[in-house]
């Protein structure tokens, strides 16, 4: 077959047909694949063969030795999480449970105090519509521990308020306490968070290394809500950690839990003791029949 | 511009340069999606997992451990309900051991039968759903390490996984 002569000016077009069928195969097959949730894992140490009680004291420490232990806990009236530490205990951190759903039906949220909802009463939607009385516990989307402040045992307690970023991390002043008031939270003023060395300068529509942009859209992002137990068990940790840094075993912690201790309560405590520095996590077990 | 009469006859073809130029952009970022994962843990199906600011994803090939509302499951295999786990005394689950020192026994020939050495205990994955009682876990946990994985790890969700 003669060879064609290609004619100078004549544009021919690449035909780019087959290479779409590829593409076209590839990407279903890609998107299959793929998985859009992340998944990560905690890792933790294996547990104590033996049991610690509750009411015993806890094993007596050597000198040295931090012997750290968190507990989640309840009385009759709340839950607290309880931080022993060389043998002796910190007061303890008293919280209220919270339940926030999502409705699937105008996907917002609602939150309920677990004591107000059950079978008869189930959680109702802002669209006026309830949730399925028989599985609703399944919806839960997130676990609330509000910090609460109790003057004796019987004093039902109050919810302690704090400042939270738009990021969601609360801010803590100089003096390592909560910031209580939008007033301290203005440009120019100087807060942490409850991270290692996270003092910051806050502005306005600028962010730098060092410097926050705490507004959004021209107002102040932050909110003062609810004070997480888990953040304050955070701050203790961290002081913890930050004191006993030369203890034989400082990087160690121990979590124990009552048996019907929801496993994200346990994931929360595990995230705040890994954040806060105890990296070698231990879990074990209260004795039943207190 | 008055637009120009088409001539009768005349063939347009579709120009398709436009949408190979989307497709290769969505092709890059696929690929790359799917390279980051590494697709050693898939989430079961009938649970949530409570999310968590772990950023450690598992680096090896595990045994995957699944506890859900009914069942206690081993790489997809039904062991146990989960209602039995929770009302038993004993710390030990016989049944999930029984399965577990199989599944160690199998994992220790094969890294013999490769001549590697099995120095340390066995990886186990346990994903439970975050509604799941510590007691429940706990139980689990603790046949995990009696039956020689003695490294345990729980699923959670990355918090910003989603976002890319």
């Amino acid at each position: 077959m003669a060879r064609q002569m290609k004619t100078a000016n004549k544009y021919k077009e690449m035909d780019i047909l087959p290479v779409m069928s590829l593409m076209t195969v590839l990407i279903p097959v890609l998107l299959s694949m793929s998985a859009f949730q992340k998944l990560a894992i905690v890792d933790i140490n294996l547990p104590e063969r033996s049991e610690i009680s509750r009411d015993s004291e806890p094993p007596p420490p050597d000198d040295n030795a931090l012997n750290l232990t968190v507990a989640i806990s309840k009385d009759e009236h709340q839950g607290y999480i309880e931080i022993w530490a060389r043998g002796g205990s910190l007061p303890k951190i008293f919280f209220r449970e919270m339940w926030t759903f999502r409705c699937r039906s105008d996907n917002d949220t609602i939150t309920h105090d677990p004591r107000t909802v059950n079978k008869e009463n189930p959680p109702k939607c802002q669209d006026g519509r309830t949730l399925d009385p028989d599985r609703f516990q399944f919806s839960i989307e997130t676990i609330h521990l509000w910090a609460l402040h109790k003057e004796s045992e019987e004093d039902p307690g109050r919810i302690l308020m704090s400042v939270y970023s738009k990021n969601d991390s609360a801010y803590v002043d100089g003096n390592n306490d909560f910031v209580t008031s939008l007033e301290a939270i203005r440009p120019g003023s100087t807060v942490a968070t409850l991270a290692a060395n996270s003092a910051r300068r806050l502005a306005c529509g600028q962010s730098a290394p060092g410097v926050e942009d705490v507004c959004s859209g021209g107002q102040l992002a932050a909110t003062l809500r609810p004070r997480s137990a888990y953040d304050e068990l955070a701050r203790l940790l961290m002081a913890l950690h930050s004191r006993f840094i030369d203890s034989p075993d400082a990087d160690n912690i121990t979590i124990v839990a009552d048996d019907d201790t929801a496993f994200d309560k346990l994931v929360g405590v595990m995230d705040r003791a890994r954040d806060s520095g105890f990296y070698k996590i231990q879990l074990a077990k209260l004795a039943a029949g207190e | 511009m008055p637009r120009q009469p088409r001539k009768y006859g005349e063939v347009e073809s579709l120009s398709l340069t436009a949408m190979m130029d989307v497709m290769t952009i969505i092709l890059v970022f696929l690929i790359k999606q799917v390279d980051a994962e590494g697709q050693l843990l898939t989430a079961a199906d009938n649970l949530t997992l409570p999310n968590s600011t772990s950023t450690k994803v598992p680096k090896e090939v595990s045994l995957g451990l699944v506890v859900d509302q009914n069942w206690v499951l081993v790489d997809g295999q039904q062991v146990v309900r989960t209602d039995s786990v929770a009302s038993q005394d004993n710390l030990l689950v016989d049944a999930l051991d029984a399965v577990l020192k199989e599944k160690r026994d199998q994992e220790k020939q094969a890294m013999l039968a490769r001549g590697e050495s099995d120095e340390g205990g066995g990886n186990v994955i346990v994903q439970l759903d975050k509604n799941t009682y510590y007691d429940i876990m706990f139980k689990v946990m603790a046949t995990c390490g009696y039956s020689g994985f003695t490294n345990v790890a729980f699923a959670v969700n990355m918090i910003g996984g989603e976002e890319f």
